[in-house]
Protein backbone atom coordinates (compact mmCIF):
# COMPACT_ATOMS: atom_id res chain seq x y z
CA UNK A 1 0.00 0.00 0.00
CA UNK A 2 2.88 2.27 0.54
CA UNK A 3 4.11 1.94 -2.86
CA UNK A 4 0.58 2.68 -4.01
CA UNK A 5 0.88 6.13 -1.89
CA UNK A 6 4.67 6.57 -3.63
CA UNK A 7 3.11 5.73 -7.21
CA UNK A 8 0.25 8.61 -6.96
CA UNK A 9 2.92 11.27 -6.20
CA UNK A 10 4.33 11.02 -9.78
CA UNK A 11 2.62 12.96 -12.14
CA UNK A 12 1.15 10.76 -15.06
CA UNK A 13 3.77 12.03 -17.38
CA UNK A 14 6.69 11.27 -15.49
CA UNK A 15 5.12 7.68 -14.84
CA UNK A 16 4.90 7.22 -18.95
CA UNK A 17 8.34 8.65 -19.03
CA UNK A 18 9.84 6.60 -16.31
CA UNK A 19 8.15 3.29 -17.85
CA UNK A 20 9.51 4.28 -21.43
CA UNK A 21 12.85 4.90 -19.98
CA UNK A 22 12.52 1.15 -17.64
CA UNK A 23 11.86 -0.46 -21.37
CA UNK A 24 14.28 1.37 -23.06
CA UNK A 25 17.16 0.53 -20.54
CA UNK A 26 16.33 -2.84 -20.32
CA UNK A 27 16.21 -2.89 -23.88
CA UNK A 28 19.73 -1.66 -24.35
CA UNK A 29 21.29 -3.88 -21.43
CA UNK A 30 19.93 -7.24 -23.61
CA UNK A 31 21.04 -5.90 -26.67
CA UNK A 32 24.27 -5.23 -25.25
CA UNK A 33 25.04 -8.67 -23.24
CA UNK A 34 23.60 -10.24 -26.69
CA UNK A 35 26.27 -8.52 -28.57
CA UNK A 36 28.86 -10.05 -27.03
CA UNK A 37 27.41 -13.27 -26.20
CA UNK A 38 27.03 -13.25 -30.11
CA UNK A 39 30.69 -14.42 -30.94
CA UNK A 40 29.88 -17.70 -28.71
CA UNK A 41 26.35 -18.48 -29.60
CA UNK A 42 25.40 -20.61 -32.46
CA UNK A 43 23.01 -19.75 -34.86
CA UNK A 44 20.28 -22.65 -34.13
CA UNK A 45 20.23 -20.97 -30.25
CA UNK A 46 18.27 -17.97 -32.05
CA UNK A 47 15.40 -20.05 -32.85
CA UNK A 48 15.16 -21.19 -29.33
CA UNK A 49 15.22 -17.65 -28.18
CA UNK A 50 13.04 -16.84 -30.97
CA UNK A 51 10.20 -19.08 -29.20
CA UNK A 52 10.74 -18.18 -25.29
CA UNK A 53 10.37 -14.27 -26.81
CA UNK A 54 6.93 -15.36 -28.14
CA UNK A 55 6.06 -16.51 -25.12
CA UNK A 56 6.83 -13.85 -22.63
CA UNK A 57 5.39 -11.30 -25.22
CA UNK A 58 2.05 -13.23 -24.93
CA UNK A 59 2.18 -13.54 -21.30
CA UNK A 60 3.16 -10.22 -20.72
CA UNK A 61 -0.13 -8.55 -23.22
CA UNK A 62 -2.47 -11.00 -20.81
CA UNK A 63 -1.41 -9.12 -17.96
CA UNK A 64 -1.70 -5.89 -18.67
CA UNK A 65 -4.92 -6.38 -20.84
CA UNK A 66 -6.17 -7.63 -17.00
CA UNK A 67 -5.18 -5.71 -15.00
CA UNK A 68 -6.56 -3.01 -17.33
CA UNK A 69 -9.87 -4.90 -17.05
CA UNK A 70 -9.94 -4.93 -13.52
CA UNK A 71 -8.76 -0.91 -13.34
CA UNK A 72 -11.63 -0.52 -15.76
CA UNK A 73 -13.78 -2.25 -13.53
CA UNK A 74 -12.77 -0.23 -10.51
CA UNK A 75 -13.46 3.23 -12.23
CA UNK A 76 -16.88 2.31 -13.28
CA UNK A 77 -17.37 1.40 -9.99
CA UNK A 78 -16.99 4.89 -8.96
CA UNK A 79 -18.65 6.63 -11.43
CA UNK A 80 -22.01 4.14 -10.73
CA UNK A 81 -21.24 4.70 -7.01
CA UNK A 82 -21.33 8.74 -7.74
CA UNK A 83 -24.32 8.33 -9.92
CA UNK A 84 -26.31 6.04 -7.34
CA UNK A 85 -25.75 8.85 -4.87
CA UNK A 86 -27.28 11.49 -6.49
CA UNK A 87 -30.23 9.29 -6.85
CA UNK A 88 -30.53 8.30 -3.57
CA UNK A 89 -30.03 11.83 -2.21
CA UNK A 90 -32.92 13.18 -4.23
CA UNK A 91 -35.20 10.09 -3.80
CA UNK A 92 -34.52 11.45 -0.10
CA UNK A 93 -35.33 15.26 -0.72
CA UNK A 94 -38.60 14.22 -2.44
CA UNK A 95 -39.38 11.94 0.26
CA UNK A 96 -38.59 14.85 2.84
CA UNK A 97 -42.42 15.94 1.63
CA UNK A 98 -43.62 13.34 3.60
CA UNK A 99 -42.01 14.98 7.00
CA UNK A 100 -43.41 17.50 9.18
CA UNK A 101 -42.32 20.30 9.80
CA UNK A 102 -39.82 21.80 10.86
CA UNK A 103 -38.11 18.45 10.40
CA UNK A 104 -38.69 18.74 6.44
CA UNK A 105 -37.29 22.23 6.05
CA UNK A 106 -34.04 21.27 8.17
CA UNK A 107 -33.80 17.89 6.56
CA UNK A 108 -33.71 19.95 2.61
CA UNK A 109 -31.24 22.06 4.61
CA UNK A 110 -28.99 19.25 5.64
CA UNK A 111 -29.20 17.47 2.61
CA UNK A 112 -28.29 20.59 0.53
CA UNK A 113 -25.15 20.95 2.61
CA UNK A 114 -24.49 17.30 2.14
CA UNK A 115 -24.62 17.80 -2.00
CA UNK A 116 -21.96 20.70 -1.34
CA UNK A 117 -19.96 19.24 0.91
CA UNK A 118 -19.51 16.23 -1.51
CA UNK A 119 -18.83 18.09 -4.74
CA UNK A 120 -16.39 20.81 -2.75
CA UNK A 121 -14.65 17.61 -1.30
CA UNK A 122 -14.04 16.13 -4.88
CA UNK A 123 -13.20 19.84 -6.27
CA UNK A 124 -10.76 21.10 -4.09
CA UNK A 125 -9.18 17.96 -2.92
CA UNK A 126 -9.68 17.99 0.51
CA UNK A 127 -11.29 14.50 1.24
CA UNK A 128 -10.61 13.74 4.74
CA UNK A 129 -12.84 16.81 6.07
CA UNK A 130 -15.46 15.99 3.70
CA UNK A 131 -15.77 12.58 4.58
CA UNK A 132 -15.81 13.98 8.52
CA UNK A 133 -18.18 16.34 7.78
CA UNK A 134 -20.16 14.22 5.93
CA UNK A 135 -20.75 11.99 8.38
CA UNK A 136 -21.95 14.36 11.29
CA UNK A 137 -24.52 15.24 9.30
CA UNK A 138 -25.76 12.20 8.61
CA UNK A 139 -26.07 12.09 12.35
CA UNK A 140 -28.08 14.35 11.91
CA UNK A 141 -30.27 13.63 9.62
CA UNK A 142 -30.63 10.35 11.58
CA UNK A 143 -31.42 12.55 14.58
CA UNK A 144 -33.74 14.43 12.32
CA UNK A 145 -35.71 11.36 11.11
CA UNK A 146 -36.00 9.46 14.41
CA UNK A 147 -37.51 13.17 15.93
CA UNK A 148 -39.74 13.14 13.35
CA UNK A 149 -41.02 9.56 13.72
CA UNK A 150 -42.48 10.30 17.24
CA UNK A 151 -44.70 13.30 15.90
CA UNK A 152 -45.97 11.99 12.20
CA UNK A 153 -49.49 9.95 12.31
CA UNK A 154 -48.14 8.09 9.80
CA UNK A 155 -45.16 5.81 9.88
CA UNK A 156 -44.66 4.50 6.74
CA UNK A 157 -44.06 7.85 5.06
CA UNK A 158 -41.08 8.13 8.12
CA UNK A 159 -39.98 4.42 6.97
CA UNK A 160 -39.78 5.68 3.51
CA UNK A 161 -37.98 8.32 4.16
CA UNK A 162 -35.54 6.61 6.60
CA UNK A 163 -34.86 3.59 3.78
CA UNK A 164 -33.61 6.28 1.62
CA UNK A 165 -31.33 8.19 4.42
CA UNK A 166 -29.80 4.39 4.79
CA UNK A 167 -28.92 4.21 1.29
CA UNK A 168 -27.39 7.47 1.35
CA UNK A 169 -24.71 6.37 4.19
CA UNK A 170 -24.39 2.86 2.58
CA UNK A 171 -23.64 4.68 -0.85
CA UNK A 172 -21.32 7.14 1.20
CA UNK A 173 -19.36 3.86 2.81
CA UNK A 174 -18.82 2.61 -0.85
CA UNK A 175 -17.27 5.92 -2.77
CA UNK A 176 -15.37 6.18 0.04
CA UNK A 177 -14.26 2.52 -0.56
CA UNK A 178 -14.04 2.42 -4.54
CA UNK A 179 -11.78 6.03 -4.21
CA UNK A 180 -9.27 4.61 -1.29
CA UNK A 181 -9.16 0.99 -1.44
CA UNK A 182 -10.44 -0.37 -5.36
CA UNK A 183 -6.58 0.11 -6.82
CA UNK A 184 -4.40 -1.75 -8.26
CA UNK A 185 -2.31 -3.23 -5.19
CA UNK A 186 1.43 -2.39 -5.16
CA UNK A 187 2.46 -5.92 -5.81
CA UNK A 188 0.62 -6.11 -9.29
CA UNK A 189 2.45 -2.98 -10.08
CA UNK A 190 6.08 -4.34 -9.65
CA UNK A 191 4.88 -7.32 -10.95
CA UNK A 192 4.22 -5.77 -14.14
CA UNK A 193 7.36 -3.72 -14.15
CA UNK A 194 9.47 -6.65 -13.84
CA UNK A 195 7.77 -8.97 -16.61
CA UNK A 196 8.08 -5.78 -19.03
CA UNK A 197 12.00 -5.35 -18.16
CA UNK A 198 12.90 -9.02 -18.83
CA UNK A 199 10.75 -8.98 -21.90
CA UNK A 200 12.04 -5.68 -23.31
CA UNK A 201 15.90 -7.10 -22.27
CA UNK A 202 14.95 -10.48 -23.54
CA UNK A 203 13.73 -8.75 -27.21
CA UNK A 204 16.89 -7.01 -26.70
CA UNK A 205 19.03 -10.34 -26.36
CA UNK A 206 17.63 -11.43 -29.27
CA UNK A 207 18.15 -8.32 -31.71
CA UNK A 208 21.65 -8.24 -30.21
CA UNK A 209 22.09 -11.76 -30.91
CA UNK A 210 21.00 -11.53 -34.63
CA UNK A 211 23.91 -9.03 -34.72
CA UNK A 212 21.75 -5.94 -37.09
CA UNK A 213 20.81 -2.76 -35.54
CA UNK A 214 18.21 -1.89 -32.80
CA UNK A 215 15.44 -2.98 -35.01
CA UNK A 216 12.58 0.21 -34.98
CA UNK A 217 9.85 -2.35 -33.91
CA UNK A 218 11.27 -2.55 -30.66
CA UNK A 219 10.82 1.09 -30.05
CA UNK A 220 7.14 0.69 -31.01
CA UNK A 221 6.87 -2.04 -28.71
CA UNK A 222 8.12 -0.48 -25.58
CA UNK A 223 5.84 2.65 -26.47
CA UNK A 224 2.42 0.73 -26.73
CA UNK A 225 3.15 -0.94 -23.21
CA UNK A 226 4.66 2.42 -21.91
CA UNK A 227 1.22 3.81 -23.19
CA UNK A 228 -1.00 0.64 -21.64
CA UNK A 229 0.73 0.99 -18.43
CA UNK A 230 0.15 4.62 -18.39
CA UNK A 231 -4.12 4.29 -19.35
CA UNK A 232 -4.35 1.68 -16.32
CA UNK A 233 -2.45 3.85 -14.00
CA UNK A 234 -4.70 6.75 -15.29
CA UNK A 235 -7.84 4.49 -14.47
CA UNK A 236 -6.72 3.75 -11.39
CA UNK A 237 -6.29 7.27 -10.04
CA UNK A 238 -9.83 8.25 -8.65
CA UNK A 239 -8.81 12.08 -8.81
CA UNK A 240 -6.16 12.77 -11.50
CA UNK A 241 -5.99 12.24 -15.18
CA UNK A 242 -7.48 12.67 -18.24
CA UNK A 243 -10.16 9.97 -16.75
CA UNK A 244 -11.47 11.83 -13.71
CA UNK A 245 -14.80 11.24 -13.03
CA UNK A 246 -16.91 14.01 -13.61
CA UNK A 247 -19.31 14.81 -11.03
CA UNK A 248 -21.96 16.26 -13.12
CA UNK A 249 -24.86 14.12 -11.78
CA UNK A 250 -24.01 15.85 -8.51
CA UNK A 251 -23.72 19.46 -9.86
CA UNK A 252 -27.51 18.67 -11.66
CA UNK A 253 -28.26 17.77 -8.50
CA UNK A 254 -27.60 20.62 -6.34
CA UNK A 255 -29.03 23.19 -9.31
CA UNK A 256 -32.48 21.16 -8.54
CA UNK A 257 -32.52 21.22 -5.42
CA UNK A 258 -31.16 25.43 -5.06
CA UNK A 259 -33.91 26.03 -7.28
CA UNK A 260 -36.93 24.18 -5.19
CA UNK A 261 -36.04 26.31 -1.94
CA UNK A 262 -39.69 27.39 -0.95
CA UNK B 1 -10.41 -33.74 3.38
CA UNK B 2 -11.31 -31.78 0.79
CA UNK B 3 -10.99 -28.26 2.60
CA UNK B 4 -7.83 -29.56 3.70
CA UNK B 5 -6.79 -30.30 0.11
CA UNK B 6 -8.23 -26.90 -1.51
CA UNK B 7 -5.98 -24.49 0.43
CA UNK B 8 -2.63 -26.73 0.18
CA UNK B 9 -0.76 -23.87 -1.35
CA UNK B 10 -2.17 -21.35 1.25
CA UNK B 11 0.39 -23.38 3.75
CA UNK B 12 3.57 -22.64 1.85
CA UNK B 13 4.78 -19.26 2.66
CA UNK B 14 4.99 -16.91 -0.61
CA UNK B 15 8.99 -16.71 -0.61
CA UNK B 16 9.18 -20.68 -0.60
CA UNK B 17 6.29 -20.70 -3.66
CA UNK B 18 8.48 -18.90 -5.22
CA UNK B 19 11.67 -20.69 -4.70
CA UNK B 20 9.89 -23.99 -5.58
CA UNK B 21 8.78 -22.79 -8.84
CA UNK B 22 11.74 -21.52 -9.72
CA UNK B 23 13.66 -24.53 -9.11
CA UNK B 24 10.63 -27.20 -10.58
CA UNK B 25 11.50 -25.06 -13.82
CA UNK B 26 14.85 -24.78 -13.77
CA UNK B 27 15.00 -28.58 -13.05
CA UNK B 28 12.26 -29.57 -16.09
CA UNK B 29 14.98 -27.16 -18.48
CA UNK B 30 18.10 -28.81 -17.37
CA UNK B 31 16.65 -32.62 -17.81
CA UNK B 32 14.68 -31.31 -21.13
CA UNK B 33 17.82 -30.12 -22.67
CA UNK B 34 19.80 -32.93 -21.48
CA UNK B 35 17.84 -35.37 -23.48
CA UNK B 36 17.72 -33.25 -26.17
CA UNK B 37 20.86 -33.22 -26.47
CA UNK B 38 21.37 -37.01 -25.87
CA UNK B 39 18.62 -37.16 -28.84
CA UNK B 40 20.08 -35.74 -31.28
CA UNK B 41 23.36 -37.58 -30.90
CA UNK B 42 21.54 -40.73 -32.16
CA UNK B 43 21.22 -41.98 -35.66
CA UNK B 44 17.12 -41.12 -35.75
CA UNK B 45 15.98 -38.17 -34.02
CA UNK B 46 13.64 -35.66 -34.45
CA UNK B 47 13.52 -33.05 -36.87
CA UNK B 48 14.16 -29.57 -34.73
CA UNK B 49 11.14 -27.70 -37.39
CA UNK B 50 8.37 -30.37 -35.88
CA UNK B 51 9.91 -29.89 -32.45
CA UNK B 52 9.56 -26.08 -32.87
CA UNK B 53 5.48 -25.44 -33.39
CA UNK B 54 4.92 -27.68 -30.72
CA UNK B 55 7.05 -25.87 -28.87
CA UNK B 56 5.25 -22.95 -29.67
CA UNK B 57 1.74 -24.36 -29.09
CA UNK B 58 3.02 -25.11 -25.77
CA UNK B 59 4.28 -22.32 -24.98
CA UNK B 60 0.93 -20.29 -26.10
CA UNK B 61 -0.55 -22.99 -23.43
CA UNK B 62 1.04 -21.77 -20.40
CA UNK B 63 0.59 -18.50 -21.15
CA UNK B 64 -3.08 -19.17 -21.18
CA UNK B 65 -3.55 -21.03 -18.29
CA UNK B 66 -1.45 -18.31 -16.06
CA UNK B 67 -3.51 -15.65 -17.32
CA UNK B 68 -6.67 -16.99 -17.10
CA UNK B 69 -5.77 -18.32 -13.44
CA UNK B 70 -4.38 -15.13 -12.78
CA UNK B 71 -8.08 -13.77 -13.71
CA UNK B 72 -9.63 -15.88 -11.56
CA UNK B 73 -7.67 -14.76 -8.72
CA UNK B 74 -7.94 -11.02 -8.46
CA UNK B 75 -11.68 -11.70 -9.04
CA UNK B 76 -11.67 -13.51 -6.07
CA UNK B 77 -9.57 -10.52 -4.24
CA UNK B 78 -12.48 -7.78 -5.34
CA UNK B 79 -15.50 -10.30 -4.36
CA UNK B 80 -14.23 -10.63 -1.33
CA UNK B 81 -13.24 -6.74 -0.87
CA UNK B 82 -16.93 -6.03 -1.60
CA UNK B 83 -18.07 -8.83 0.31
CA UNK B 84 -16.34 -6.55 3.63
CA UNK B 85 -18.55 -3.57 2.00
CA UNK B 86 -21.30 -4.82 1.80
CA UNK B 87 -21.03 -6.49 5.32
CA UNK B 88 -20.36 -3.21 6.88
CA UNK B 89 -22.74 -1.36 4.94
CA UNK B 90 -25.59 -3.45 6.08
CA UNK B 91 -24.40 -4.01 10.23
CA UNK B 92 -24.48 -0.20 10.21
CA UNK B 93 -27.84 -0.49 8.30
CA UNK B 94 -29.20 -2.47 11.68
CA UNK B 95 -27.79 -0.25 14.13
CA UNK B 96 -28.96 2.57 13.15
CA UNK B 97 -32.50 1.12 12.57
CA UNK B 98 -32.18 -0.14 16.19
CA UNK B 99 -33.39 3.21 17.20
CA UNK B 100 -37.10 3.02 16.16
CA UNK B 101 -36.97 -0.03 18.74
CA UNK B 102 -38.12 0.28 22.42
CA UNK B 103 -35.73 -0.03 25.40
CA UNK B 104 -34.20 -2.38 26.88
CA UNK B 105 -34.01 -4.18 23.39
CA UNK B 106 -32.49 -1.04 21.70
CA UNK B 107 -29.50 -0.79 23.74
CA UNK B 108 -28.90 -4.86 24.02
CA UNK B 109 -29.45 -5.29 20.04
CA UNK B 110 -26.46 -2.30 19.69
CA UNK B 111 -24.38 -4.23 22.36
CA UNK B 112 -24.86 -6.97 19.90
CA UNK B 113 -23.44 -5.67 17.01
CA UNK B 114 -20.40 -3.72 18.76
CA UNK B 115 -19.74 -7.40 19.62
CA UNK B 116 -20.53 -8.83 16.38
CA UNK B 117 -18.09 -6.45 14.96
CA UNK B 118 -15.28 -6.80 17.82
CA UNK B 119 -15.02 -10.37 16.41
CA UNK B 120 -14.71 -9.74 13.31
CA UNK B 121 -11.62 -7.59 13.84
CA UNK B 122 -10.18 -10.02 16.51
CA UNK B 123 -10.58 -12.98 14.19
CA UNK B 124 -8.59 -10.82 11.61
CA UNK B 125 -5.82 -9.84 13.69
CA UNK B 126 -5.41 -13.78 15.39
CA UNK B 127 -6.61 -15.66 12.96
CA UNK B 128 -9.01 -17.85 14.93
CA UNK B 129 -11.63 -17.64 12.29
CA UNK B 130 -13.48 -20.82 13.45
CA UNK B 131 -14.38 -19.91 17.23
CA UNK B 132 -15.33 -16.13 15.29
CA UNK B 133 -17.87 -18.08 13.34
CA UNK B 134 -19.58 -20.08 15.39
CA UNK B 135 -19.89 -16.88 17.97
CA UNK B 136 -21.11 -14.81 15.03
CA UNK B 137 -23.60 -17.70 14.64
CA UNK B 138 -25.00 -17.35 17.90
CA UNK B 139 -24.50 -13.58 18.13
CA UNK B 140 -27.41 -14.01 15.08
CA UNK B 141 -29.65 -16.11 17.43
CA UNK B 142 -29.64 -13.52 20.24
CA UNK B 143 -30.17 -10.56 18.44
CA UNK B 144 -33.43 -12.40 16.50
CA UNK B 145 -34.63 -13.30 19.67
CA UNK B 146 -34.53 -9.63 20.95
CA UNK B 147 -35.80 -9.05 17.61
CA UNK B 148 -39.07 -10.89 17.87
CA UNK B 149 -39.16 -9.67 21.71
CA UNK B 150 -39.01 -6.06 20.43
CA UNK B 151 -42.09 -6.66 17.90
CA UNK B 152 -44.14 -7.44 20.69
CA UNK B 153 -43.74 -4.68 22.51
CA UNK B 154 -43.33 -1.98 20.30
CA UNK B 155 -46.71 0.37 18.96
CA UNK B 156 -45.59 0.25 15.65
CA UNK B 157 -45.08 -3.16 14.05
CA UNK B 158 -43.51 -1.66 10.83
CA UNK B 159 -40.37 -0.27 12.88
CA UNK B 160 -39.79 -3.86 13.98
CA UNK B 161 -40.61 -5.19 10.32
CA UNK B 162 -37.62 -2.53 9.06
CA UNK B 163 -34.90 -3.89 11.55
CA UNK B 164 -35.98 -7.30 10.81
CA UNK B 165 -34.98 -7.03 7.33
CA UNK B 166 -31.54 -5.77 7.91
CA UNK B 167 -31.10 -8.57 10.59
CA UNK B 168 -31.77 -10.70 7.92
CA UNK B 169 -29.77 -9.55 5.45
CA UNK B 170 -26.70 -9.40 7.69
CA UNK B 171 -27.28 -13.28 8.34
CA UNK B 172 -27.41 -13.91 4.45
CA UNK B 173 -24.20 -12.08 3.90
CA UNK B 174 -22.50 -13.66 6.80
CA UNK B 175 -23.41 -17.00 5.05
CA UNK B 176 -22.38 -15.45 1.54
CA UNK B 177 -18.64 -14.65 3.38
CA UNK B 178 -18.43 -18.03 4.36
CA UNK B 179 -18.87 -19.43 1.09
CA UNK B 180 -16.41 -16.80 -0.56
CA UNK B 181 -13.58 -18.04 1.83
CA UNK B 182 -14.44 -21.63 1.65
CA UNK B 183 -15.08 -22.31 -2.41
CA UNK B 184 -13.87 -18.97 -4.36
CA UNK B 185 -10.11 -20.26 -3.52
CA UNK B 186 -8.32 -21.53 -6.60
CA UNK B 187 -9.05 -25.25 -5.68
CA UNK B 188 -5.70 -27.60 -5.75
CA UNK B 189 -7.04 -29.55 -9.00
CA UNK B 190 -6.25 -26.04 -11.27
CA UNK B 191 -2.84 -25.40 -8.80
CA UNK B 192 -1.93 -29.12 -10.33
CA UNK B 193 -2.90 -28.32 -13.86
CA UNK B 194 -0.76 -25.02 -13.54
CA UNK B 195 2.43 -26.57 -12.03
CA UNK B 196 1.91 -29.76 -14.64
CA UNK B 197 1.39 -27.65 -17.58
CA UNK B 198 3.96 -25.07 -16.80
CA UNK B 199 6.67 -28.45 -16.00
CA UNK B 200 5.59 -29.71 -19.36
CA UNK B 201 6.55 -26.46 -21.27
CA UNK B 202 9.49 -25.95 -19.98
CA UNK B 203 10.80 -29.79 -20.22
CA UNK B 204 9.96 -29.05 -23.64
CA UNK B 205 11.58 -25.99 -24.26
CA UNK B 206 14.58 -27.69 -22.78
CA UNK B 207 14.41 -30.59 -25.13
CA UNK B 208 13.91 -28.09 -28.10
CA UNK B 209 16.98 -26.05 -27.06
CA UNK B 210 19.63 -29.42 -26.57
CA UNK B 211 18.05 -30.80 -30.35
CA UNK B 212 19.69 -27.49 -31.69
CA UNK B 213 22.96 -28.49 -30.29
CA UNK B 214 23.22 -24.80 -29.50
CA UNK B 215 24.60 -23.72 -25.82
CA UNK B 216 21.16 -22.96 -23.10
CA UNK B 217 20.03 -19.41 -24.03
CA UNK B 218 20.58 -16.84 -21.68
CA UNK B 219 16.99 -15.53 -22.32
CA UNK B 220 15.74 -18.98 -20.41
CA UNK B 221 16.38 -17.06 -17.21
CA UNK B 222 13.97 -14.32 -17.43
CA UNK B 223 11.68 -17.00 -18.90
CA UNK B 224 12.09 -18.79 -15.73
CA UNK B 225 11.39 -15.70 -13.69
CA UNK B 226 8.54 -14.66 -15.29
CA UNK B 227 6.39 -17.55 -14.77
CA UNK B 228 7.70 -17.67 -10.95
CA UNK B 229 7.05 -14.31 -10.22
CA UNK B 230 3.36 -14.99 -12.16
CA UNK B 231 2.60 -17.79 -9.90
CA UNK B 232 3.51 -16.40 -6.79
CA UNK B 233 1.12 -13.52 -7.36
CA UNK B 234 -1.60 -15.43 -8.01
CA UNK B 235 -1.22 -16.99 -4.98
CA UNK B 236 -0.71 -13.89 -3.04
CA UNK B 237 -4.50 -12.79 -4.86
CA UNK B 238 -5.83 -16.04 -4.19
CA UNK B 239 -5.46 -15.84 -0.38
CA UNK B 240 -6.57 -12.18 0.90
CA UNK B 241 -5.53 -12.76 4.09
CA UNK B 242 -1.82 -13.70 3.76
CA UNK B 243 0.86 -11.83 1.59
CA UNK B 244 1.37 -8.90 0.65
CA UNK B 245 -2.15 -8.26 -0.66
CA UNK B 246 -4.89 -8.28 2.30
CA UNK B 247 -7.91 -6.77 1.71
CA UNK B 248 -8.45 -3.77 3.92
CA UNK B 249 -10.50 -4.00 7.27
CA UNK B 250 -10.60 -0.28 7.49
CA UNK B 251 -14.09 -0.38 6.73
CA UNK B 252 -15.57 -2.28 9.76
CA UNK B 253 -12.70 -0.23 11.59
CA UNK B 254 -14.26 3.24 10.71
CA UNK B 255 -17.74 1.14 11.21
CA UNK B 256 -16.32 0.48 15.19
CA UNK B 257 -15.60 3.90 15.90
CA UNK B 258 -18.98 5.11 14.18
CA UNK B 259 -20.63 2.93 16.95
CA UNK B 260 -18.62 4.27 19.85
CA UNK B 261 -19.26 8.14 18.56
CA UNK B 262 -22.89 6.90 18.39
CA UNK B 263 -23.24 5.96 21.82
CA UNK B 264 -26.26 7.24 22.99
Amino acid sequence: MQLNGLLDTLPLWVLFIATLTVGLLSFEGGFWVGKRWRRRTEKEQEIVVRGLIGGMLGLEAFMLAFTFGAAAAHYDARRQALLDEANAIRTAFLRADFLPEPHRAEIRNLLREYVDVRLEGVQSGKIEQGIARSEELQNQLWLQAAASREETPNTAYVVQFIQSLNEIIALHTRRVIAGNEFRIPGIIWIVLYTITALAAASIGYHSGLTGMRRPLVALALILAFSAVIYLIADLDRPLYGFLKISPRALVDLQNKMKAQIR
Amino acid sequence: MSMRLYNMVDYIPLWALFAITLIIACLSFEGGFRIGRWRSRQKEHEREVVVRSEVGAMLGMVTFILAVTFWIASAHFDASRQSIINHANIIRTAYLRADLLPEPHRTEIRNLLREYVDIRLEANRSGKLDYAIARSEELHNLLWAQAVAAKDKTSNPIFAGYFIQSLNELIALHTRRLAIRAEFNIPTAIWVVVYVIMTVAVFAIGCHAGLTRARRPLVVTAFVLIISVVVTLIADLDNPRKGSLRVSQETMVDLRKAMNSANH
